[in-house]
């Protein structure tokens, strides 16, 4: 061990980017990961989570960026030399090789230093190294299928397991070779739930017990509370935040992480003054402070932290509608409308009736106000001709004479966007990637299929996570700025 | 012949007779899917089980008795046992040289996006009649003043049951997930090893199929040697069964017959019990 970092990150990644020809996969992510660190990334299918495990274990090269392991840059390091194993997503036993073999096929290619040492006529010292004998990959593959539950196991064609116990076996394949790192590429995601709960518990436990590094891919939300130390939200290839699983539920970072992260209520509001915001037409007191004046800002109240009380009642800050009272176990969920346009999702214990009005309190310090991603759709275009710009692969008339060749900068309001259901009758198409409910209307993000720009968009329509969608925008509706203007103004 | 015929078309007079004519035989006979393979099983009963029971019969049959004469005379004959080994010989060496030269082929082929054009273009001369391939091959070897013999029979045999090998073989080979390969360099293995571990493990039904597919023919062609024997006395054993029918020699023809028909029996025994202790692994290698 010459080599030993300062600090105690084993992992380092360093403004990391990742793009398949000039789609972006990952971008400009940087993280660190501790010793011994339990880390998840969590993110909807598509957010770059498994390639970012990939470029670690070193089946991708990042496009940009520096991977360090324990201090050494191993960014072009071949897969083979690297001091990290990976559990596959769909296991990738060997069919050929049964189960021992399978788990000591890391071992067969192992050598150690044997204790003797070779100079060279240049006066370089090697040491010699070895192949670890039959009996000790026995007894280390032995231990490995004990740790997992499978002693009996060894001679058992991989294909004549279950599911789990195929999971087993691709952990025991990866752990027994002793890594610094272990990667888990969604390792659960094939197993039924019941089984999935048990292995989630037995995982937990080997991390524990081994002490090593584990770094966990999944796009469930509650395994990765559950398990991890540390986790890491991604979206469109972002990292959204970093954070303790009570970290990420309590206080998400983003309109996003709240959304995905547990179920929650997400409204637009405006900051009036510190400790003051307004949304649904009503002040409420919260304890955020340093938001500029009047700012837009979300507001996210998750539906546990909301009280029902009844509706005469002196505490009651808002006034709703029981539109819906479901019975779920321990709460019930109960939807109840304000001012006959907003819906809040409160999980209470109280049972409502349909039409009955209720009070609702909701505590200061359970408000989450949020900066918003972004106000406005900004994107950098060019005019075609006098009343026509283009951006995004797409011409869009617009009200302006500025001069054609023009660099400008489109702004465009969420509401301004119109989505059509078939993507011919939009002027440039796109893809749904999410698409969060915000009280009485749908935010969407709708990525172009040219320049990959993601428009924010406001509907009242709810369109799911990959439709196929059309874009046009009313010629009135754009707001167009020439660059050059732009620049100077920058310091404002 | 004509008995399958008018038997053909009576069955499609059947189908396409009137509603009513159905209906009245439906009573007693039921359309289902087991009618329409009895077509084929008619041709098979002609064309494959009855003539193997005749060669069978004959085999046993010397001078009008029922007598093991024919073997005895196939099995004492020296230069009947010389043309067995040496088509055998001549078989192997074809098989060999076609699975070094193919399976690199199939291999690199696996790798590439356009790797099934270009398998078509591999297999595009199997389109080409044989003979006209085999006399082309000689024509060939005549305007290049190489000499006929050995040498012209490996090649041809080679050129004509390459893609034989190479299609089975990349079948197989393109069927292997990629995740096996990203395994066995996850747990430390270098490109060698993967191939030697993963890849070549993982092909060997295609490389069976591939054995298969080549070395039967190869012993039982005679046109190749026919043509292109030129001065020397190759004789294969597929020559020799020709010959003794040509010589009216029917009961040493019928035995020669059963013995190759036994090797093809073993050879398909052999693969299938390979592929079965790789169950699962592999579906392409079923293609074959």
């Amino acid at each position: 061990m010459a080599k030993q970092p300062k600090n105690n990150n084993i992992i380092e990644i360093c403004s990391v980017s990742k793009s398949y020809d000039t789609k972006p996969v990952v971008e400009n992510i940087s993280l660190s990961i501790k010793k011994g660190e339990f880390v998840t990334l969590l993110g909807p299918s598509g957010c770059g989570k498994t390639t970012t495990l990939r470029m670690i274990a070193g089946f991708e090269k990042p496009t940009e960026g520096v991977i360090k392991i324990n201090g050494e840059d191993i960014t072009t390091m071949p897969p083979h030399l690297r001091p990290v194993n990976t559990v596959f997503q769909k296991y990738a036993l060997f069919p050929h090789l049964n189960v021992f073999n399978n788990v000591a096929f890391g071992l067969k290619l192992k050598r150690i230093p044997d204790g003797t040492t070779k100079t060279t006529k240049k006066g370089v010292v090697y040491e010699n190294l070895r192949k670890l004998t039959k009996q000790e990959i026995k007894e280390k593959v032995d231990r490995a299928l004990k740790m997992v539950d499978l002693e009996d196991y060894g001679h058992r064609n991989v294909n004549s397991l279950s599911g789990g116990q195929q999971q087993r076996v691709a952990i025991a394949r990866a752990l027994v070779n002793e890594p610094e790192v272990l990667l888990l590429d969604e390792p659960l995601g094939a197993l039924d739930l019941k089984m999935r709960k048990d292995m989630q518990i037995e995982l937990m436990q080997m991390h524990k017990k081994l002490g090593i590094t584990f770094v966990y891919v999944t796009h469930d939300q509650e395994e990765a509370l559950t398990m991890s130390d540390t986790i890491v939200v991604m979206r469109h290839g972002v990292i959204q935040q970093i954070g303790t699983p009570q970290k990420v539920y309590d206080e998400p970072a983003n309109a996003f992480v709240a959304d995905f992260i547990g179920e929650s209520n997400i409204f637009s509001g405006t900051m009036c003054a510190d400790c003051d915001v307004e949304f649904f037409g009503h002040h409420f007191e919260c304890v955020d402070k340093g938001f500029k004046k009047n700012e837009p800002i979300d507001v996210i109240i998750r539906p546990e932290d909301i009280y029902v009380l009844p509706a005469e009642n002196s505490g009651a800050m808002l006034k709703g509608v029981v539109d819906s009272c479901v019975f779920k176990g321990d709460h019930y969920q109960i939807i109840a409308i304000i001012d006959g346009e907003h819906e809040l999702l409160i999980h209470d214990n109280t049972e409502c009736k349909k039409g009955e009005e209720i009070g609702i309190f909701i505590k200061p310090f359970d408000l989450h106000i949020m900066h918003k991603a972004r106000i406005i759709n900004e994107v950098e275009g060019e005019m075609w001709d006098e009343n026509t710009v283009e951006f995004c692969g797409g011409r869009f008339p617009c009200e302006t004479t500025l001069p054609a060749g023009t660099k400008v900068k489109v702004k465009i309001d969420f509401d301004d966007v119109i989505v059509y259901d078939d993507e011919e009758d939009g002027i440039i198409s796109g893809e749904v990637t999410s698409s969060i409910y915000k009280g009485s209307y749908y935010q969407c993000i709708i990525r172009t299929d040219e320049s990959y720009y993601n428009f924010f968009v406001d509907t009242e329509d709810d369109w799911l996570k990959g439709d196929r969608v059309g874009l046009g925008v009313a010629p009135e509706k754009i707001i167009i700025e020439p660059i050059e203007e732009e620049k100077e103004n920058a310091d404002e | 012949m004509n008995r399958i015929k008018e038997m053909t078309k009576g069955a499609v007079s059947f189908i396409k007779g009137t509603p009513q004519k159905i209906k009245s035989g439906l009573k007693n006979f039921h359309l289902t899917r087991k009618v329409f393979s009895y077509p084929y099983i008619l041709f098979l009963l002609l064309f494959v089980i009855v003539p193997t029971a005749m060669i069978i019969v004959r085999a046993f049959i010397s001078e009008g008795k029922l007598s093991f004469d024919n073997f005895a005379t196939f099995f004492t004959d020296g230069a009947s046992l010389i043309t067995l080994g040496n088509s055998m010989l001549i078989g192997v060496l074809t098989t060999v040289i076609c699975l070094l030269v193919g399976y690199p082929v199939a291999f690199i082929l696996s790798k590439m996006n356009s790797g099934k054009v270009l398998v078509m273009l591999f297999v595009l001369p199997m389109w080409v009649n044989f003979l006209i391939r085999t006399l082309a091959t000689k024509a060939l070897f005549q305007a290049a003043s190489l000499p006929l013999g050995l040498g012209a029979v490996l090649f041809c045999m080679v050129y004509n049951y390459l893609p034989f090998m190479i299609l089975p073989l990349h079948t197989t080979i393109s069927g292997i997930d990629k995740s096996y390969v990203e395994a066995a360099q996850d747990l430390g293995a270098d490109k060698v090893t993967v191939f030697v571990k993963t890849i070549l493990p993982l092909s060997l039904p295609g490389i069976i199929s591939g054995i298969t597919m080549v070395f039967i023919p190869t012993i039982s062609t005679f046109a190749i040697t026919e043509f292109l024997r030129g001065n020397s006395d190759i004789y294969l054993f597929g020559d020799s069964i020709y010959i003794k029918f040509m010589n009216n020699a029917w009961g040493v023809g019928a035995v020669m017959s059963i013995i190759m028909l036994i090797m093809v029996l073993i050879s398909n025994f052999f693969m299938s019990k390979l592929n079965d202790s790789n169950d699962g692994s592999q579906v392409g290698a079923r293609l074959w």
